[in-house]
């Protein structure tokens, strides 16, 4: 237990060498690719892939699949008048030159912090790490951040919880998509550390654990407000805001 | 000019919608172990995009990038119209594309992608930013995250070219159901649940024929190692 603790621990201060045992299934990589995914999805997918080292090539490969799709797709026929006009365009279109690429990432934000327990591209989107979010009361020993939510109710949050916190039994009208940034915790399916991925649906009720030595910090991607079984789960269940 | 007229014969069969055994039959390649690329037609139409890409690039040669257009313009169109364009938006947009595609013709790494996988970003990217539905711009070009990795296992030109041809391939040999479901994802521009509802099966066989059919692009991409 020790042994795992401390690995665990260690796998945390260096989470990109950290190699998920949990990944996200391909099908995000193609939600990615083909620009399909809400806002929300889009964020958790680009977390989960900063803890992959060969995620480059997977999203590549995914974009050469978006090619593939483009050569195979019917075609639509153009106006009589859309070469000439693309041809007369042309003349006042000024090629940019090969290196410049005008602002091809967004510059660091300054609230960025290096080595942080968020990767850089979620520290970007939420404004820096987790020291800076305003945490919330979600239950004992649990905190919680939103940070987006769609009209259907779909969110993506985090949570912060202290060892050997457990998560009451709780079901999903939806999926539910769990990603360690920090720490580790343990349920029916399995156990999982920084950069592993539980992915759970409507047909699972589910207890979670907080691994003793070290609090956990995860992101989460929800379709629908979470159900809790418990009574006084289910009454705080107002004031938590999920 | 006759590598034109090679490019439309050999991509002939592959116009029409996805289904069907005309999809499979021209590039199957019996022999197992073989390089794919090899199989007749698709790879060197690739290397006829890129190199009509690269033309644009070192020479602004227009002759070539109407040779793009003609051969991505309608397909872009239609790939607009499914994601709910008007005709008019999608007239535009097929036109501000290929301007984008003449403007940055000299950041096209020919390295990294195919012709046709960097227009598709060019495209999916420009609709994305006219519909605002992802605040989040996917672009592994402008990934850190993913850049970060790329400079380690950047692969060369010839192999990228390969891949895609081979990915292309491996795309026209896949069942049908999944041929689909990929086909939706991308052209129609549909989410996983769309597509599950408009095909009346549970997300959970929408997303196993998309791992399914990635799976069997994974070893293509294995092969290429």
């Amino acid at each position: 237990m020790s042994v795992a603790n401390s690995q665990t621990l260690k796998a945390s201060q260096n989470a990109p060498q950290n190699i998920p045992k949990h990944r996200l299934g391909d099908e995000w990589l193609v939600g990615l690719a083909s620009g399909t995914l809400s806002e929300g999805e889009a964020m958790f997918a680009r977390t989960c892939l900063s803890f992959v080292p060969e995620a480059a090539n997977d999203l590549a490969l995914a974009q050469t699949l978006g090619g593939a799709a483009l050569e195979r797709a019917p075609q639509a026929a153009l106006k009589a008048d859309a070469r000439a006009s693309l041809l007369a365009a042309l003349d006042g279109a000024e090629m940019e030159p090969a290196t410049s690429s005008p602002a091809p990432s967004p510059a660091p934000r300054k609230e960025r912090q290096q080595g942080g327990v968020m990767p850089a591209v979620l520290q970007d989107y939420a404004g820096g790490d987790v020291d800076r979010m305003k945490w919330s009361y979600l239950g004992p020993g649990m905190k919680k951040v939103r940070l987006w939510q769609n009209d259907k109710g779909q969110t993506l949050w985090m949570l912060r919880a202290q060892p050997g916190v457990k998560i009451p039994e709780h079901t999903h009208e939806g999926t539910e998509l769990t990603l360690v940034l920090k720490g580790s915790f343990h349920d029916a399916f399995g156990h999982y550390g920084p950069g592993d991925v539980e992915e759970t649906d409507n047909s699972h009720t589910h207890d979670l654990v907080i691994d003793e030595g070290g609090e956990c910090i995860c992101l989460a991607l929800t379709d629908r407000p979470l159900k809790f079984k418990g009574w006084i789960a289910r009454a705080m269940q107002p004031f938590i805001g999920l | 000019m006759r590598a034109t007229l090679a490019l439309e014969t050999d991509l002939a069969g592959a116009w029409l919608p996805a289904g069907g055994a005309h999809l499979s039959a021209p590039h199957r390649n019996g022999k197992k172990g073989r390089r794919m690329s090899e199989a007749k037609g698709t790879g060197s139409d690739i290397a006829v995009l890129n190199d009509c890409l690269g033309r644009v690039a070192a020479a602004a040669d227009r002759g070539a990038f109407m040779q793009l257009f003609d051969h991505f313009g309608p397909r872009l169109k239609y790939f607009l119209l499914q994601k709910g364009c008007t005709d008019g938006e999608a007239e535009d947009l097929v036109q501000d594309v290929m301007l984008t595609v003449w403007r940055k013709a000299k950041q096209f790494d020919p390295g990294k992608a195919a012709a046709s996988t960097w227009i598709f970003t060019i495209a999916r990217n420009r609709f994305i930013d006219t519909k605002r539905r992802e605040r989040v711009m996917v672009d592994f070009d402008t990934c850190p995250e993913a850049e970060q990795v790329s400079e380690e296992t950047a692969e060369d030109e010839i192999t990228q070219s390969e891949l895609a041809a081979d990915v292309a391939v491996a795309m026209a040999e896949l069942p049908q159901a999944q041929a689909e479901v990929i086909q939706m994802a991308f052209i129609d521009g549909k989410s996983h649940s769309e597509i599950a509802e408009e095909l009346g099966v549970p997300l959970g066989t929408v997303k196993s024929r998309i791992r399914l059919a990635f799976a069997r692009l994974r070893e293509v991409l294995e092969s290429h190692r």
